[in-house]
Formats: C-alpha cells, structure tokens, sequence
C-alpha cells in the first residue's frame, strides 16, 4: 500500500511539476548572460601638440594673405599637400563604383540635391566650404598647393573664418566687415593643432544653409552638449572629438558621407571599438548579422535643434509690396518661407525611417534623366536576401524641386551672385534665367521649359547616439504597427503572422494543457481505484 | 491595542511605498491615456474632411503656436482652457460655428501628438464619444499634406488693426 502510494506521489510530480521545471529551466537558460567581453577602448586621444610653432620663426612673419601662410606650412610638413591634394574635401569628387553603372565620378563637384540644387555655379556661397583659397569660378587651379587652405582645419584660436560670399577665402581689407576681419594670420599661423569639433562643424554642421539643415544628427549643439544627445561627444561624457572616431591616414579622414559619395569603402563601424558581441546578451548579439547598432542606438535625431524634412521650392520667388524678398517662421521660430527658398518643414526629436543598407548608393547624376516621380536623388542598395545589408536608421529629406520639362532633367540652379541683375535667383527671382545660367556654367543643355517635381534623398544616421537606457526597446519594431511595419521583405517575429499558424500554435498549447489535466486527473483516479 | 497600532503602522508603511498618483511623469500620464484614447491618420482625417461628416478639427497647442501654422478649418483651443471652452456656445459663437454635440467626432492635434493624447482623456471624461488623436500631431500634418496648411499671417503681424472711431470731446 505504502509502495503505491509513493508511485502515485513520483507520478503526480513527474506529471505536474517535470513540465514546470523544464519550463523554468529555459527561462533560466534563455536569460543566462555570460561574462562580458572586456574590450580596451581608448575613448578619447591626447591631442597634445608635439611642437610649440609659436617658436619656429617662419610662423612669425607678418602674412599678407593665406595662401603665404599655407607655404610656410609646406615648408615643413613636406608631401602633406599631395595627400589633400588626392582627398576628396580638396577634389570634391571621387571615383566610385556603382552597381550597374561601373566606375563613375561622384562628389558635390557634379552631383545635385534637393536642398540648394546644387554647388557648382554658385562657387561664391557654396565653395565656402572647400578646403581650397578662393574657388569663385572655373579658373580655379587644383594643381596649385598655395591654394590649400591649411588654416580651416587647424585652426586653434576659433578666430579665422571664411568669409560669405567669397568662395573660401577669408576677408581682406577690401571685403573686411564687421561679421568678418582680418584673420590675425600670425597669430593664427603660430596656434594650430589637430582638427576640434568645431573645425569639423564649421562645414558639416551647417550644410544646406544653417544649423542640422541637411544631417539631422550633425549640428552645433554636438560642441557642447549631454549624455542625452550623444553619448560619445558629451562634455558630461567622454567628450569625444570627430577625429577620435574619424581616424586619419594620410589627410584621408575615415567615413563616409552618401549623398555625395558611393561605394562600401573607407567607412567607420561601431565594432571598431565596440566589438560584434558587446551586449552581454545571445540574443541581442544576434541582431548585429541584419541590424545596424545605430537603429536601436540612435532612436531619434535631431535632439537638439530641428532639421530640414521638406523643402519646396516651387512656392519660392514671392515678394512684398516692393519686390523684396521676406520670410515666415514656424511656431518653434524656424523659417517655414523663405522668398529666396521656398516653403519648409522642419522637426525636431525625429523617429527615422529605416531601409535595408549595404554601404553602396546609386545617385542621380547630372546626365541622368528623369525616371520615376519622386525623383530619387541617391538609393540606398540593400534588401533581406542580401547578406551584406543591415536595417539601418536614415533621414529622408523630401521636396519639389525645378526640373527641365522638354529634356526631363534635374536642373541646376544659379541661386548666389554678389549683386542684382546677375540672373541669381536669390536677387532677381527669375526662374527662367537662373536655370539658364546654372545649366549654361554646369555644361548641360537647357531647353527653356520647367516645372516642379517631387524629389527625395536618404541620410544614413551616425550620430546622437543615445545613453543604452534609452535604446529602443524590442517591441518599437516587433509589434505590428512598429517601426519597421514598412520594412516587409522578412518575417519579423512579433510583427508578422498567419492566422492558421496561430490557430494551430494556440491549439497544440490548449491540446498540451488538457493532455497534462486529463494525466493528471487520471492518475488520481487510478490511485483511488487501487486504493 | 499596542498589536493594534504596529498593525495600522505597517499597513501605512506598505502603502507609503506604493507609486502615488503625484509621482508621475508626464510620459507616465501620456502613455496611460494612450492605452484609453483612439488615434487616427493624417490621411484618415483628410478622408473625413472630404466626406458629409459633422466634425471638429481642435488644435490644442498655444495660439502663438497655431498662427504660425494649422489645419485648414482647425479651431483653436489650447489644453489649459479646453474643459472650459469645449461646451461654451460663447467660444463657438465667436468662432463662427455651433457647439459640437458629445455624440459628433472630434479630432485633435497638437505638435507631436502628447498634449492632444491628454486633451482627448480629458474630453472622453467629459462625456465626448468620438474622440480621435492626430498621429504625429501637426508635424505628420504638415510632412503628408504641405500643399494643404494655413497660417494666420494677420495675428502673427500682430493681430487686426485697431481703428479709433472717433469720439472724445
């Protein structure tokens, strides 16, 4: 009696308590982390000058102009003007290949975007952010390496600008006035160093006209802000500057920027420092095979100030009572009119969108024509069977742009002179001439008919990385109406299901639970009944 | 009694420790009247306002937000005044039109959806049956339809002009 007894005790644990155990135990399992990969990372280098150059007496002559002060320079560092001379900040072009389209040459020099069109035409504005001396028109000499303009980069006293309007050079005493002097070049000359935040952002923090207007994620608020808006840069942090991760060889700065570049090359990742497995975690070490670090890390950009999300030009050109041009701004003081631009739409704290990505762009190029409405200026390449792509987070910057109706082009526009009465859109706003003009210096035919179409470009997001307790958690994309809902060449778990599957999931699990009760009950009964 | 009084303080103690309806954040209350509040499409509610629906279009930002930008047909009532404005045939009165009946839809909006979400609580307490939330606010507005948004220049200059009709001595 007693021995059936116990059988009937072992029975009802096995029956009722194995499936608990088993349960528990791959909870266990699936929950297990295991000891963290220890990584040595240098956060930040010591940019210590090995040299005083206050000291070396070539530096303490009286310049008269920068291109002097870029000889004395040379007449040192010897060889570093061929290396600018071979990077693309010097040729604004770089030959790449594109699939489909073999080894073409891509860079601001012949590309067009929907933000100003683009530069080439409009050298006085534009060309302000050449690392050259004074690239106002075509006649400017690449192969001079007086005209290497060293100071922009290395600049340490923030004192030397390039002036506006005068295509990369700083001001002189004819141009001086009082939002731009005279650099003090001695005194400049004799206090340079490795590139700071703010010799980077100079340029790359206000492409497109102001301050985040193209990049979203690369603004002024990077020179001095939180944990919050970058981890990497925060002064409260680690502070880093852009050349801790944009290491450099040779003048070739590491990274890569795909609205005017293409192939899968030259590029900074994460795992550099951060490793393939840094999360402690199987299952969210897993995610680095298809999913960029940046989708989860970088969760909204913008952090700080809004950025440009649409621009149309077509309602540009509109002036007051006395033919001047005039502006409106939105509810957050951002112009959303602009007589010389157009109507904007600006946002702040933005959800990107998210595309397969395998580091190569396909561009619109100047001797493209128009295909397909929106017209896209650059393509992102990627897609779920190809194993080199990552879902990645990007910036679609959307608008109307002019285009030539008769020969179905993209058109570049003349958009800065320096006076009226020049045919610039932005003092004569005159369509017709600007397009002409812009055409004309840009090589490309013209047929005197324009109009407007829809236009889009694709920013990958880098930058404004957040602290790892504000990640995406898993369900922003695996949910049904998530962030990856437009993302449907996969199955994602979470998101995506068959209702006959369900329904046969569900009831295997109910079928399970009645098969444990029904055993359950059965042995009470068979323990009764032996009893 | 001394069993007593170490019982209650315990119990007070317990519940001491529990989250109190003063210590939420304002994400806490966003993301508890998302759970309660229905959200609807800038294309869903272009749909509505092409169709013979009665409806309200209420954007509750500021007005010194909403001059600077809104819907067409919008009306200004920003989230501090709303309870108070909402059933006020003064308010509607001036504003042109008749006062929505709590069984007509209503949609809200506001810059990115988080005031608009408490609003639309707010007026569900009030008895209001169809309440809908604009998704994104008037940033998802102004991204899908930047051909079809108003702006009233008028109050941004400053507001109408003031005529001085005469009088005095």
């Amino acid at each position: 009696m007693k021995n059936q007894f116990s059988k009937s005790v072992m029975a009802l644990l096995v029956s009722l308590l194995l499936p608990l155990a088993v349960l528990l135990l791959t909870l266990k399992v699936a929950a297990h982390k295991g000891t963290p990969d220890v990584v040595d990372v240098k956060l930040k280098a010591e940019h210590i000058s090995s040299v005083d150059h206050s000291q070396f007496e070539i530096l303490q002559q009286d310049f008269e102009t920068p291109h002097d002060v870029t000889a004395a320079c040379l007449s040192c560092h010897t060889g570093r003007d061929e290396e600018i001379m071979a990077t693309a900040h010097w040729k604004w072009e770089r030959e790449e290949e594109i699939p489909g389209r073999g080894v073409v040459s891509v860079g601001k020099k012949n590309l067009l975007n929907n933000f100003c069109t683009g530069a080439n035409g409009n050298n006085g504005s534009c060309m302000r952010c050449h690392i050259g001396l004074g690239w106002k028109d075509k006649s400017f000499d690449f192969a001079d390496n007086r005209n290497i303009d060293c100071l922009v980069c290395h600049d340490q006293t923030d004192t030397y600008f390039k002036q506006k309007g005068q295509g990369g050079m700083p001001a002189t005493a004819e141009t001086a006035n009082s939002a731009y002097q005279v650099p003090d070049y001695p005194y400049v000359a004799q206090n340079v160093g490795l590139p700071k935040k703010n010799n980077c952002g100079i340029c790359h923090f206000y492409g497109g006209g102001g301050n985040n207007v193209k990049h979203g994620d690369l603004e002024e608020a990077l020179l001095s802000c939180t944990k919050e808006v970058d981890v990497h840069m925060a002064m409260d942090g680690p502070d880093m500057a852009c050349i801790d991760c944009h290491t450099t060889e040779r003048h070739n700065i590491m990274g890569k920027l795909y609205s005017v570049s293409s192939a899968n090359t030259n590029r900074i990742h994460c795992d550099q420092c951060h490793t393939t497995t840094p999360h402690n975690d199987k299952v969210l070490d897993n995610h680095f095979e298809k999913v960029a670090c940046q989708t989860c890390h970088i969760p909204i950009y913008a952090k700080a100030n809004a950025t440009k999300l649409y621009w149309d030009w077509s309602s540009a050109g509109l002036t007051d009572d006395h033919g001047n041009g005039y502006s409106e701004d939105d509810a957050d003081g951002n112009h959303n009119y602009l007589s010389i631009k157009g109507n904007f739409v600006w946002d702040d704290h933005v959800k990107p969108e998210y595309y397969w990505f395998n580091g190569t762009v396909d561009h619109y190029l100047s001797s493209d024509t128009i295909t397909e409405v929106p017209v896209k200026i650059n393509s992102l390449f990627g897609a779920y069977r190809d194993s080199t792509a990552k879902i990645w987070p990007v910036k679609v910057h959307r608008g109307k742009q002019i285009y030539d109706t008769g020969n179905n082009t993209l058109i570049s526009l003349k958009l800065w002179a320096a006076e009226k009465g020049e045919g610039a859109f932005w003092k004569d706003f005159d369509w017709d001439t600007a397009a002409r003009l812009g055409m004309e210096y840009n090589n490309r035919p013209y047929s005197g008919n324009y109009d407007f179409i829809a236009s889009e470009v694709y920013w990958p997001i880098n930058h404004m990385v957040s602290p790892k307790e504000e990640t995406l958690s898993c369900t922003e994309c695996h949910s049904r109406d998530g962030r990856l809902a437009q993302l449907n060449d996969f199955y994602l778990p979470g998101r995506d299901y068959n209702k006959s599957v369900d329904y046969a999931g569900f009831g295997l699990i109910f079928m399970t639970l009645i098969g444990i009760v029904a055993h359950f009950f059965g042995r009470l009964v068979a323990y009764f009944k032996n009893r | 009694m001394k069993r007593l009084f170490v019982y209650i303080s315990c119990l007070a103690a317990l519940m001491s420790c529990q989250t109190q309806s003063g210590n939420l954040s304002v994400d806490d209350m966003v993301a508890s009247a998302s759970k309660v509040v229905t959200y609807t499409t800038p294309a869903d509610l272009m749909k509505t306002m092409e169709s013979e629906e009665i409806f309200s279009v209420i954007d509750v930002r500021q007005s010194n937000e909403h001059y600077h930008g809104f819907i067409p047909g919008a009306v200004n009532i920003p989230r501090g005044s709303m309870e108070f404005n909402i059933g006020t045939e003064a308010f509607w009165e001036a504003e042109g039109l008749y006062v929505p009946q709590k069984e007509e839809m209503l949609f809200l909006y506001c810059k990115k959806g988080k005031r608009s979400t408490l609003a639309a609580q707010t007026l569900m307490q009030m008895g209001y049956k169809k309440v809908y939330v604009l998704e994104g606010g008037w940033k998802n507005w102004e991204l899908t339809y930047p051909d079809f948004c108003d702006k009233n220049l008028e109050m941004l200059a400053g507001g109408p002009a003031k005529h001085d009709d005469g009088g005095g001595c």
